[in-house]
């Protein structure tokens, strides 16, 4: 039985063990400690090779990783910066039935539905799509700039990763993606479709997104403790 | 299914591997007397519910407060916006061939007759079984949560884990028709030849979708394992320092 529970769990990369009976550990500087925030367990960190991730024994969950560095995250976040402004700024998607053309953009999308009556539905696109993935970008480039150029703390840095980790729940590029692709094929039958530059540019952002959230907010905290930015 | 009570008096002489469980029981923050930043994953001394972490000063709480009634709530919130979801039309078109009002559901016969399987079955999943999942899965944990803590039945709290896991992931992914029924608004306004617009069901729809990720991240899955070693927990604890 306890065979069964132990196989099953994910191969942990490091060599990472509980918090064992009789280690002693200081209530005061706990950075050498990891917790699970799936299941509550306390682990002595390791220090891991670059790319690998510690696994929670117990549950399985992940429970830190040394992946990208700030200063590599930066330019991803730039980058992505630049692709938002280019997929917002042009149409998605045109569509041509018997000579009549219409387009529309993402912004559009959202305005269209205030139009229609449907305010809460424009409201949901709007956050989802716009205001919390524009948000995250801004205030990562608020927090990365200072640490990578002045390696100093910006202002109100702690409140800024809050605010973070509360966006990054609620952005939905990449689910934007896969509906402006079902839209596509909906209307494929029913009139001409022609895909926009922001069709692709969302696509390349979905990429460039998912590259900047596998770095997580707790990661970036630790990075700053331990380089011990001022 | 626990074979063996632990003695609280001797449990201090005992080494962990030495009781007789099911499951090893691993030190948790809260047996150390830690609390774990929600926002920043930092371990703080424990203090009570509502100070702040000294490292990035959020609200600390030992476990996410009040998060099998917030969850509850909300799910039940959910659960009675699905019905108009489903049952109310997401579109509604106009056309020179008359007019026409579509529900999820009629949407994906429509396209499964007219042989587009692969959309049919995206809306499907995404609309329809997707939140129903999502919410059969958010029901289950909340029973499973509280048998565990009643000591009726112990499900295995790593494949509540997953299922919570799950439910995370799974979570944004129904937004995908709401994404499309405003596109469809925007793009589909050509007056006299067809309009389509947006029904009642979709703010349902979307009223389910915020609903269920709402409730997901109320749900404060460290629960399931305090409720699982309830019954047994060893109390061997390691050093802390903090008195020296
Ligand atoms: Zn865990």
């Amino acid at each position: 039985m306890q065979q069964e529970h132990t196989t099953s769990l994910p191969q942990s990369h490091s060599s990472l063990t509980p918090l064992q009976h009789g280690v002693r550990f200081d209530v005061r500087d706990t950075s050498n400690l990891a917790c699970c925030e799936e299941c509550d367990v306390v682990y002595q960190r390791v220090e891991l090779k670059k790319g690998d991730k510690a696994y929670c024994v117990c549950c399985g969950a992940e429970l830190y990783r040394r992946g990208r560095t700030l200063s590599e995250l930066l330019p991803l976040v730039l980058t992505s910066l630049i692709f938002f402004i280019i997929s917002n700024a042009f149409p998605i998607v045109e569509v041509d039935l018997q000579g009549n053309l219409s387009e529309t953009t993402l912004l559009g999308a959202a305005m269209a539905m205030f139009h229609a009556g449907r305010a809460p539905v424009g409201i949901l696109v709007l956050l989802t799509t716009f205001v919390f993935p524009l948000f995250e970008l801004l205030l990562l480039l608020y927090v990365l700039i200072p640490i990578n150029l002045f390696k100093t703390k910006p202002q109100g840095m702690a409140f800024a990763l809050r605010v973070i980790r509360v966006f990054r729940n609620w952005g939905m590029i990449e689910v934007f993606l896969i509906g402006v692709l079902v839209t596509l094929v909906k209307l494929a039958g029913m009139v001409v479709v022609i895909p926009g530059i922001a069709l692709w540019s969302f696509a390349v952002l979905s990429i460039f997104l998912v590259l900047v959230t596998s770095v997580k907010v707790t990661d970036i905290w630790d990075e700053v403790e331990k380089n011990d930015y001022r | 299914m626990i074979t063996a009570k632990p003695d609280l008096k001797s449990s201090d002489d005992s080494s962990p591997e030495q009781i007789d469980f099911e499951r090893q029981h691993f030190y948790t923050a809260k047996d150390l007397s830690l609390i774990s930043c929600h926002s920043c994953g930092h371990l703080n001394a424990l203090t009570e519910d509502g100070k702040h972490c000294e490292r990035c000063h959020a609200v600390l709480h030992i476990r996410k407060p009040a998060s099998l009634d917030r969850t509850w709530a909300l799910m039940l919130a959910a659960v009675i916006m699905y019905i108009p979801a489903n049952l109310l039309p997401m579109t509604r078109t106009d056309s020179l061939l008359g007019s026409q009002e579509d529900t999820i559901m009629s949407g994906v016969i429509y396209f499964w007759q007219s042989n587009d399987y692969l959309v049919a079955s995206v809306i499907f999943i995404a609309s329809i079984f997707v939140p129903m999942l999502k919410l059969m899965i958010l029901t289950f944990l909340l029973i499973a949560v509280r048998r565990q803590s009643s000591n009726k039945k112990r499900w295995r709290p790593e494949q509540c884990a997953v299922l919570y896991r799950i439910v995370e992931f799974i979570g944004r992914w129904s937004m995908i028709d709401v994404f499309v029924v405003s596109l469809l608004t925007a793009l589909i306004q050509m007056q006299s030849l067809a309009t389509i617009s947006a029904g009642p069901g979709a703010v349902a729809f979307g009223a389910v979708v915020v609903l269920t990720m709402l409730a997901s991240l109320s749900f404060d899955p460290r629960i399931i394992w305090d409720n699982y070693y309830r019954y047994a927990t060893p109390v061997a604890l390691p050093n802390s320092t903090s008195q020296d």
